[in-house]
């Protein structure tokens, strides 16, 4: 089964590596999806169905804090699972965003290795 | 204003900024000195954090090293990165917050956009610790000044 991703971070530069780490890791990717913020991931999710979600927590507008808990609120997207993909890695931060209902959290900076992991592990779904 | 230890906050400059080129940027740290020569022009990103304490965040990079990294960053052409400022600033964001996130582990902060700046903070203010770092494609340096920024 190959997954469709949404990649929310506000620089252009983080969500293209991010894309990249997951073409090159062999991950079944069909299609990645790129917000800069919040707001605009709402809007992609509006018209667009996804099977994960990355997201950044310090973002302009609507943050990733502020993006969870409107997901949270939301009958039909509260089912997709969440990966914090962030530079904060305090305690009180990480207990923070799990406690909102996050499935993973990880920290920048991260090996491509790592990421496929969390990746296949939030759709439990494990690739050769 | 908070007491720096000085060593102690370069060590955690040094071993951030390492961890976070060589795992992500595909660049390599050989030695925490300038290079030989002395100081290079460097272009040099800030970003201005609130948190207890709060403070500034810079990193530099040599010409060279600003255009490799980007490459590295971005699978390209280290003669032709796109969007090298973009890939900077972000570089500025993920070494800040790794450096932050080991100082104040317990606690939270919160970081600002990173910018483009002129040039380093005067690193013979007693709250600021400064680390050069001698990478195979350049040069590097990191600074933080601890305490209220105005």
């Amino acid at each position: 089964m190959a997954y469709r991703v949404l990649i929310v971070d506000d620089s252009p530069a983080m969500r293209a590596f991010i894309r990249r780490v997951i073409e090159v890791s062999g991950f079944d990717c069909a299609a990645c999806l790129e917000a800069g913020n919040g707001e605009e991931a709402l809007s992609v999710l509006g018209q667009e169905w996804v099977d994960l979600i990355l997201t950044d927590i310090n973002m302009p507008s609507m943050d990733g804090e502020q993006f969870v808990r409107r997901l949270e609120q939301d009958e039909c997207l509260r089912s997709i699972p969440v990966l914090v993909v962030s530079t904060d890695s305090t305690n009180r931060r990480i207990h923070h965003m799990l406690s909102m209902g996050v499935k993973g959290y990880l920290a920048k900076p991260f090996t491509p290795e790592t990421l496929r992991g969390e990746l296949e592990r939030l759709l439990e779904a494990p690739h050769a | 204003m908070p007491d720096l230890d000085r060593a102690r906050v370069q060590d955690l400059l040094h071993q951030c900024a390492q961890t976070v080129l060589e795992t992500m940027y595909f660049a390599t740290v050989e030695g925490r000195q300038p290079p030989d020569g002395g100081p290079v022009p460097m272009r040099w990103v800030e970003v201005r954090f609130r948190g207890d304490p709060p403070g500034v965040f810079q990193i530099g990079l040599s010409h060279e090293a600003a255009l490799s990294v980007a490459a590295g960053f971005m699978g390209e052409d280290p003669q032709c990165p796109e969007n090298t400022e973009d890939v900077i600033r972000e570089l500025a964001n993920v070494v800040c917050g790794a450096v932050l996130s080991r100082l104040e582990s317990d606690s939270s902060f919160e970081l600002g956009s990173p910018r483009l700046v002129d040039g380093p903070m005067d690193e013979t203010d007693s709250r600021v610790a400064r680390c050069d770092l001698l990478l195979d494609c350049g040069a590097a340096a990191v600074c933080l000044r601890l305490g209220t920024v105005p």
